[in-house]
């Protein structure tokens, strides 16, 4: 995506072109639906929050002034909508999936259904993906967060650690530490009893 | 300044993302090639960085992506109308007031005003608002019809809808920000 290219778009989405706005959807839609999705583990979810975030995003258009790298502003966006869902959803005294312990392989996921094991086979081709969705979803949600946020944003982790909050060692320890809980998991046997939403897989019903 | 010489685990992550600056590069390169600890510690990050490549972007459905422009542009036109409703309000208050001003100005000091400033606007800014809020309605209703309706002449349609909209603004002389 050339930047210039980027530039004339944003104007134009800035004096409500629909065209422009389109395109923003297009570049940008997948990576950070990834991210949220792999956040909170439901699609129907992730959908109505990268709806939210597209719903801000025009509704500020017309303040963004380039400081920022587009993206990184999207993204900023999209993390602090799954920050004030997770929020919500310990007010009600639920469970979020990031609430799992890090030195515990034991997930909590009561809130989080599963997907529909069409969803989770078009997003699991191989074996190893699927298990790196499931390790992902032990993951505790600050390490969730660095990790994803690094991978679909693309951006640095400097830019990262701003769009947090948080010093750049903050970010790049939760980076460390969530890569090596990663490693250690995706070599650990999964617990069926303790899946996460990313790796369903079908129920044993008793003869 | 920075006056550290050893370089550091995360000095190690910002490498292998390649995001450190040239002089810690080289403060890591040099490492390396004495230690091969450090090399281990760098593949492994490595290897850990590469295993995530393996996390697709897929493209958004269609459907999603009308839903999103809808919900989007739906939004914006109410603050839109929500801004052009206080403008309203504002200039019919200012209205009332240089009218107000006016009467007691003019006229004789006999009976008070059966009304007070407040109640004195301009007769058709109601009417209009109303008619352009109705009009409001009626696009997001037919939005929502034909996003839920299906088929590949939504995106013409829906432009139009909001070309037309755009139209009364203009005829109105409608200016409000996003």
């Amino acid at each position: 995506m050339d930047d210039q290219q980027l530039v004339s778009v944003i104007g134009r989405c800035q004096k409500g072109d629909r065209a422009a706005f389109e395109w923003i959807v297009n570049a940008f839609g997948g990576s950070i639906f990834a991210f949220l999705l792999r956040m909170v583990g439901r699609r129907d979810l992730a959908e109505d929050l990268l709806q939210d975030v597209f719903v801000r995003m025009i509704g500020s258009i017309g303040r963004y002034d380039h400081r920022d790298r587009f993206a990184a502003w999207l993204f900023r966006i999209a993390a602090n909508l799954v920050r004030d869902h997770v929020r919500k959803i310990r007010r009600r005294g639920q469970t979020f999936s990031g609430d799992s312990t890090d030195g515990d392989h034991e997930a909590t996921l009561s809130v989080l259904p599963a997907e529909e094991p069409a969803a989770a086979e078009r997003l699991a081709a191989d074996e190893d993906r699927r298990r790196l969705h499931w390790a992902l979803g032990q993951l505790s949600e600050e390490y969730r967060q660095v990790v994803l946020l690094r991978h679909y944003s693309q951006l640095s982790f400097k830019e990262i650690a701003e769009i947090l909050g948080c010093p750049l060692g903050t970010a790049l320890a939760r980076m460390h530490r969530g890569l090596a809980r990663l490693r250690a998991l995706m070599g650990a046997p999964q617990r069926p009893k303790t899946n996460g939403p990313q790796e369903r897989e079908p129920q044993k019903t008793k003869p | 300044m920075n006056t550290r010489t050893e370089p550091t685990r995360d000095d190690l992550l910002l490498y292998a993302a390649g995001e450190l600056p040239p002089d810690r590069a080289a403060a890591i390169e040099r490492r390396l090639r004495k230690e091969a600890e450090a090399r281990r510690a760098l593949e492994q990050l490595r290897g850990d960085l590469r295993r995530l490549s393996s996390l697709q972007v897929e493209p958004l459905p269609a459907a999603l992506r009308r839903r999103i422009t809808a919900a989007a542009f739906r939004a914006r036109r109410r603050r839109r109308w929500a801004w052009v409703g206080v403008a309203a309000a504002a200039a019919a208050a200012a209205a009332a007031v240089v009218l107000a001003v006016l009467l007691t100005m003019h006229s004789p000091p006999a009976p008070p005003a059966p009304q007070g400033p407040q109640d004195v606007h301009a007769p058709d800014t109601e009417a209009v608002l109303n008619r352009l809020a109705n009009l409001s309605e009626d696009v997001d209703a037919l939005e929502s019809e034909l996003v839920t309706a299906g088929g590949q002449d939504l995106d013409a349609a829906l432009g139009e809808a909001h070309e037309r909209l755009n139209e009364l603004d203009a005829m109105v002389g409608l200016q409000a920000p996003l």
